[in-house]
């Protein structure tokens, strides 16, 4: 039989046809070959380079300790905070086993391994068993899935790191990486101002991230800018070894001094921490501002924390009472609407009025005021701030302002909005606003101190008008940050931070009134034996309870001089337990006595002669 | 049969010879130059790759000694055992890679049932279209009764779930029906009707595929665009042998992208070779087809070479990006023991069918020499 009689059944054309369609494939494939090869896509590039380098920061181990976090100091160069490095014994598996052909020779570089490391970490004082290193790499060896990097070591300090290395120098695919550590030598004394910092999960190397206060404020300018390696990955994701040629250098972070005193920051948190134990307060916030130029000397609020203690508990001690809280100012607000008033002229220091006599009460309308204390009758507006008389600031302020002019002296004195020191999370100072005001409670609300919140930093800044006879100026709690190369520092000779408010003439006499609070008023308790201090005490209630915000405003030196610092003190939630234990005189006095006296002596200003007297006890 | 055509013949298992050992050893020489860096044991999938080779020579040794005519008797046993290692595969506990079912794990190899499917059906067809004689040709007597075997292999290798290898088994069973004699018409019909029947089968995993084919009209696929680079870096003459880098960014270099290697490291003209020896070993296939002096030798010699061209086409439209992806291997140069043993004994039966179509004619040579004395 022949092959077309036997192969008659199959349709020949059919296969012809068929190859000749794989013939033509063919073709198109080598068609396609050619232009892939020869003439590629000018895109692919790109996309594959997109794919396959990933830009990353490696401030860790290719430009080792360039770009740290940069250290915060206070206004005398003392250091805030820190950063130091631990470090992790990384071992590259494949390298370290590269060329080993047998299972002696493997064994043999796994066991010097953790043999010279164990030793290297016994010699400077850390427990590390050789045997669970020797597990550890072995376990890494004969793994069934191929592991390349082993973190040998974790957490070891500079010391260890630098005897490790000398134990393991030689070896082949050994690298140390590093991660941040931040170190506050004040701990729970400037914990609150300089913030924390934490794990920032973004950041592929570990540094660390400010998470509140300055360290998070600053941030970007203490961080500096990691630099960046390209870093290959191959197709299962490995990381390949970085190319050590950066395509931009890591920068620096940027030093930041802060007008901070460590010093009298300390001052304030002792005296805090006794005040607020003997009035069994909640806490108790302190600022002390320089009054030369505004600069925060000390902001701080008992109980604090350390940042090396931090737990969930103690967390809430974190927050910055003396910039965060608010609080109703109380009495505190009386010189601002009586010396407004003696500003716009509508009052003199001898203007008399009839303040309710002995029983200390007068109707405005359906609305009864009440005198705190029992005064003489009449009162001038000198004795007004003296006795700190409610009556006779509500008439001052309602009669002779009117609900106008009181808002005019709110506004002049900006005692709305949020205070411009840059420390995060500063909350928005308020009173009634206008459009909402009652044509009478909140006219004679306002002379004493309700319808408001303010934070003690406002206060104080409040009081630093008198301080600097009758000029605004803005706190600044930054003294000085350095930026790409520049020094970044607030000009205090800029004009626009100095705004004439008050006359001369008009600061002074009401700061000689606040003076005499001291030794006629409701200052007593505050008086120093040391300095002379002008005082406005405040002891605004919690609504119809028997707990109160006792506070004092303070500035000192003032007698025939400009003074040097104004203090204020706040105590959160006094409860009245009977005479002398919560008013603002006798319960936050004598801690801003304190604060002033071991300021001052601090600061070396010598004390002023011919002062007697000392503590009052009340 | 010609005196002529004695050296023709010859020269077709000479060159289906040469081809596939070409084809083999730079398979070995692939395996050679991607060896990973990270490898714990160095060149290991070489050493075993060139074991496979040995193996597949052995094999194909052995097949062209049985001959094809006593495989194709035997193609229902091995279409049976066919199916029964696929239905291994859907075992519980089976492991999966990538999400699918595909090996079964031997030890020290792991084999592939679909690979061995494709072999089972080149010489199950023709034991089939020997058996119905001319009622092959007719929707009752041949298409229906074949599609039953054929559609049920392919049940199973979708299973896996293997679209891939389904869609390749379902065309080669398909040309190799209609190229003994069943009418293409029919074929249509039946794809027409069957594709949405395949969709609604795939279910969610058809929203994968789907995927991937809208990714391959967009950005394309990571493997493919690193591919490209790679490639396109290999310009004319490529980087030189063991100088690549391709083994650290294109996933399965050694796998379905073993092209990348070759036109990595060995240029557009490597590229250009490994095309040329997959033409020449086909083309001789397909002669050696059209030479073959039965129906049997014909449908395996055609149905072997379309195999090996099909998928060694469908491979390199994937890997230079000019279909949607797809994981296939390429015949001789990836890595696999299933994959290259199969081409063994496919090449084995390829030389059988031209031994067979020799015999007679070296008879008749003898006979004019005898006649001439």
């Amino acid at each position: 039989m022949s092959t077309e009689v036997k192969t008659a059944l199959v349709d020949r054309r059919s296969a012809q046809l068929f190859a000749l369609i794989i013939a033509t494939i063919f073709c198109f494939l080598l068609v396609r070959l050619f232009m892939v090869q020869m003439r590629p896509a000018s895109n692919i590039e790109g996309k594959a380079d997109a794919q396959r380098f990933r830009r990353e920061s490696r401030v860790g181990t290719a430009l080792p300790e360039k770009a740290v976090r940069a250290e915060l100091r206070d206004r005398e160069g003392r250091l805030l905070a820190a950063t130091w490095f631990e470090y992790d014994l990384v071992v590259d598996m494949v390298e370290l086993l590269r060329g080993a052909d047998n299972r002696a020779e493997r064994a043999g570089r796994l066991s010097r391994l953790s043999n010279a490391t164990a030793k290297a970490l016994s010699a400077c004082g850390r427990k590390t068993e050789m045997r669970a290193l020797a597990t550890d790499l072995m376990k890494a060896a004969n793994s069934q899935t191929p592991v390349r990097w082993l973190r040998l070591v974790k957490g070891m300090d500079p010391k260890s790191q630098r005897a490790v290395e000398a134990a393991v120098v030689g070896t082949r695919g050994l690298r140390f990486e590093h991660r941040e550590r931040r170190s506050f030598p004040y701990g729970a004394a400037t914990a609150q101002v300089v913030g924390i910092v934490g794990e920032n999960p973004k950041d592929a190397v570990g540094r660390v991230a400010g998470r509140t206060g300055v360290e998070f404020q600053l941030d970007r300018i203490l961080a500096g800018e990691a630099g960046r390696l390209p870093l290959e990955k191959d197709a299962a994701g490995r990381e390949l070894l970085p190319r050590w040629i950066a395509e931009a250098e890591p920068v620096p972070g940027g030093m930041v001094t802060l007008t901070l005193d460590a010093e009298i920051q300390r001052i304030c948190m002792e005296v805090l921490e006794k005040s607020v134990g003997a009035c069994k307060a909640e806490k108790g916030s302190a600022v002390v501002l320089s009054a030369r130029n505004g600069e925060v000397l000390a902001a701080c609020t008992w109980p604090s924390v350390d940042p090396e203690k931090l737990n969930a508990k103690t967390a809430n001690n974190l927050n910055l009472g003396a910039f965060l809280d608010l609080y109703e100012p109380g009495s505190t607000i009386k010189p601002l609407f009586i010396s407004w008033a003696l500003q716009k002229g509508l009052v003199t220091m001898d203007t008399r009025f009839d303040c309710g006599g002995a029983d200390g009460v007068h109707q405005f309308g359906p609305r009864l005021v009440r005198e705190y204390h029992a005064n003489p009758n009449p009162l001038t507006v000198r004795e007004v701030l003296i006795k700190s008389s409610n009556v006779g600031a509500v008439r001052i302020g309602h009669e002779r302002l009117g609900i106008d002019g009181e808002y005019e002296a709110l506004a002049a004195f900006r005692m709305s909005g949020r205070l411009k020191v840059g420390y995060p999370s500063m909350p928005n100072n308020r009173y009634t606003p206008r459009a909402q005001a009652h044509s009478l409670y909140t006219p004679t609300s306002f002379p004493q101190g309700y319808e408001m919140m303010m934070s003690p930093l406002m206060m104080a800044r409040m009081f630093l008008v008198f301080a600097r006879g009758g000029e605004f100026m803005d706190p600044v709690l930054v003294l000085e940050a350095s930026k790409d190369g520049r020094v970044i520092a607030p000009d205090h000779s800029d004009p626009g931070r100095h705004v004439r408010v008050l006359d001369r003439e008009v600061a002074l006499s009401v700061r000689g009134a606040l003076e005499r609070v001291m030794e006629e008023g409701t200052g007593k308790s505050a008086r120093s034996s040391k300095y002379s201090i002008a005082a406005k005490t405040g002891t605004p209630k919690i609504g119809k309870t028997e707990v109160y915000n006792p506070i004092i405003c303070t500035m000192a030196p003032v007698h025939e001089r400009d003074p040097e610092i104004v203090v204020v003190v706040i105590h959160h939630h006094v409860r009245n337990r009977g005479p002398g234990t919560y008013t603002g005189g006798t319960v936050s006095g004598p801690p801003a006595r304190d604060i002033i006296e071991r300021t001052l002596e601090y600061m070396r200003i010598p004390h002023e002669a011919g002062r007697t007297g000392g503590v009052q006890k009340p | 049969m010609t005196e002529a055509k004695v050296p023709d013949m010859q020269r077709h298992v000479s060159m289906v010879i040469l081809c596939a050992l070409a084809l083999a050893v730079i398979g070995v020489l692939i395996q050679v130059a991607v060896d990973s860096p990270m490898a714990q044991v160095p060149y290991q999938r070489a050493a075993r790759q060139a074991i496979y080779v040995v193996a597949a020579a052995l094999l194909a040794f052995g097949a062209s000694l049985i001959g094809y005519r006593r495989a194709v008797n035997l193609a229902p046993w091995g279409l049976y055992a066919t199916w029964a290692l696929l239905a291994v595969l859907l075992l519980p506990g089976m492991p999966r890679r990538g999400g699918a079912v595909r090996w079964i794990d031997l030890g020290p190899f792991n084999m592939q049932p679909s690979e061995l499917a494709k072999l089972a059906l080149v010489l199950f067809i023709p034991y089939l279209a020997e058996k119905r004689g001319d009622r092959f040709r007719t929707l009752r007597g041949g298409l229906l009764p074949a599609l039953g075997w054929v559609g049920f292999t392919c049940f199973l290798v979708l299973l896996e779930p293997d679209l891939g290898q389904t869609v390749l088994l379902f065309i080669l069973a398909a040309v190799l029906l209609v190229v003994n004699g069943v009418k293409l018409q029919y074929f249509l019909l039946l794809i027409s009707l069957g594709v949405p029947g395949l969709i609604a089968f795939m279910g969610d995993r058809w929203d994968y595929v789907r995927a991937r084919i809208e990714g391959f009209l967009g950005e394309g696929s990571y493997q493919v665009r690193q591919g490209l680079i790679f490639f396109a870096e290999g310009g004319p003459l490529g980087t030189g042998v063991g100088e690549g880098r391709s083994q650290l960014f294109v996933p399965e270099i050694h796998n379905d992208f073993a092209l990348v290697a070759v036109a990595e490291q060995a240029g557009f003209f490597g590229s250009l070779c490994v095309v040329a020896l997959f033409l020449g070993l086909c083309w001789s296939g397909f002669r050696i087809a059209m030479a073959a002096r039965d129906r049997a030798g014909f449908t395996v010699a055609f149905g072997a070479s379309f195999m090996i061209a099909l998928q060694a086409a469908i491979n390199i439209s994937v890997v230079t990006g000019s279909v949607p992806p797809k994981g296939m291997s390429i015949p001789f140069l990836s890595f696999g023991g299933s994959s290259l043993l199969m081409l063994g004994i496919a090449v084995g039966l390829l030389l059988s069918v031209a031994k067979g179509e020799e015999e007679p004619a070296l008879a008749s040579a003898a006979q004019l020499q005898g006649a001439a004395s």
